[in-house]
């Protein structure tokens, strides 16, 4: 095995794991946190959605050659309603 | 044949469009891309219909109700805490003894103003047994957890306190537009093809709140407050004296005007990923443009349970909260560092002695 790869998994491993395990139990000692919405706060139907659009624009299509990996754009025209 | 330069924007790069007579489109020499009359004239008048409607401040109704009476002032005493400037009311049968804030055992009695009675409460529905045993609890598995933090007799100095809340009720109007894409691949031959349609997605529609909570103690951390979320408004009661005995309450020192940028927030937020969530079965989808109306509702002041016990480790404090309706709990631990780099080491050098033993010997 690479020397390098012996070192990765016998000093840097054990650090990243010790390192994520230890992380975690801390961040459930700090359990207090800013609320952004108040989702809670909407009674039964209390949401109405009034109007949607779906309106479709333009189709782009890119081509890779398989084996070589060369790529090309090309644009297609489009619009109106789907 | 006719071209006609137009003062239109290409919906894909932003270059003018130009009227093609032979294909009836307005073309884009930029991008090479076509696009039907229809579709681009129908895309400006969205936009001019979104900018007429540009959203206005919102205006909260926040008439005032009764003060307390002086017969009801006359059952309150006030106290005030030298160390955090934190006052304390409670009915005339039960003492303050300490800060339920920062912990004070010198708090200071003095007259109950007049002030502003609530218009809801929610009781107590846990009691100070169920407190303590639920901080015990929590306490416990917390590694990094200072020995002295867990100290029985500190957890019995918890305090019921009633911590003063605005209640926001309102409506919003919404319009939102996004881009949006589908995407699909396969092959042909010798080519991977890679197509991706584009769209202009718009939703619109309204959301009713009914009372946002916003904490008006400036001695309350807000994020305590919000965690410790939600109460059950079928409990909700108009205010009466009789909930008090037995427990402290707070004045509120925040207005309702300065709360009401909190609930705003929640507000808008909440109805933002409402439409949001009606849009689905694309591969992408991404924010252009949001317009939020909050329209005029009522704000009313109310009292909420709370379980409080303030703790001071190396000069600093930590407030451990529970909802004293739900028994939904936070807290704000300290971490000790010598026990983090203690369990770090405990866990790392085992694992690198293993995986030594693995890549070395196996």
């Amino acid at each position: 095995m690479d020397p390098v790869i012996q070192v990765v998994l016998v000093a840097i491993v054990p650090i990243l794991v010790s390192l994520l395990i230890c992380m975690i139990w801390r961040s459930k000692m700090k359990t207090a946190h800013i609320a952004r919405e108040a989702d809670n706060y909407i009674p039964e139907g209390g949401f109405r959605l009034t109007g949607h659009g779906d309106m479709f624009l333009y189709r782009t299509t890119t081509r890779t050659k398989i084996n070589s990996g060369s790529s090309s754009t090309a644009n297609r025209s489009g619009g109106g309603r789907r | 044949m006719a071209n006609q330069v137009t003062n239109y924007q290409c919906p894909n790069c932003l270059a003018g469009l130009r009227f093609d007579g032979q294909s009836g489109q307005l073309a884009c020499d930029s991008c090479d891309n076509m696009f039907d009359v229809a579709t681009v004239e129908q895309l400006y008048a969205d936009n001019a219909q979104a900018a007429a409607s540009a959203g206005v401040e919102p205006q909260w109704d926040i008439s005032m109700t009764n003060n307390f009476s002086a017969e009801e002032a006359a059952y309150m005493r006030g106290y005030s805490c030298p160390s955090c400037a934190a006052e304390i009311i409670c009915e005339y049968t039960t003492a303050a003894t300490s800060c339920p804030y920062c912990g004070n055992p010198t708090v200071i009695p003095g007259q109950f103003s007049a002030q502003l009675k609530p218009d809801y409460i929610v009781p107590f529905k846990l009691d100070k047994k169920a407190a303590t045993d639920a901080l015990k609890q929590y306490y416990k598995g917390k590694k990094f957890l200072p020995k002295s933090f867990a100290d029985t007799n500190h957890i019995e100095d918890i305090k019921g306190v009633y911590v003063p809340f605005w209640l926001y009720d309102g409506e919003t109007d919404a319009y939102m537009r996004f881009r949006a894409t589908k995407s699909r691949t396969f092959r042909r031959g010798d080519y991977r093809i890679t197509e991706t349609d584009h769209y202009r997605v718009t939703r619109e529609g309204s959301v009713s709140f009914r009372m946002v909570p916003a904490d008006g103690s400036s001695k309350m951390p807000d994020a305590h407050m919000d965690s410790i979320e939600p109460y059950d408004y079928r409990e909700i009661k108009p205010f009466a004296m009789g909930y008090l005995p037995g427990f402290l309450a707070d004045k509120y020192d925040v207005d309702a005007e300065t709360c009401s940028v909190r609930a705003n927030e929640r507000i808008v937020t909440s109805t933002e990923n409402a439409l949001r969530s009606t849009i689905t079965g694309y591969t992408t989808v991404t924010r252009e443009y949001s317009n939020v109306n909050l329209k005029r509702g009522d704000v009313k002041y109310a009292l909420m349970p709370v379980w409080l016990l303030s703790s001071k480790w190396k000069d600093k404090s930590f407030l451990f909260a529970m909802n004293g309706q739900t028994g939904k709990l936070i807290g704000d631990l300290p971490v000790d560092r010598g026990k983090f780099w203690a369990w770090f080491f405990g866990i790392a050098a085992p694992l690198a002695a293993i995986l030594a033993v693995i890549v070395y010997v196996l």
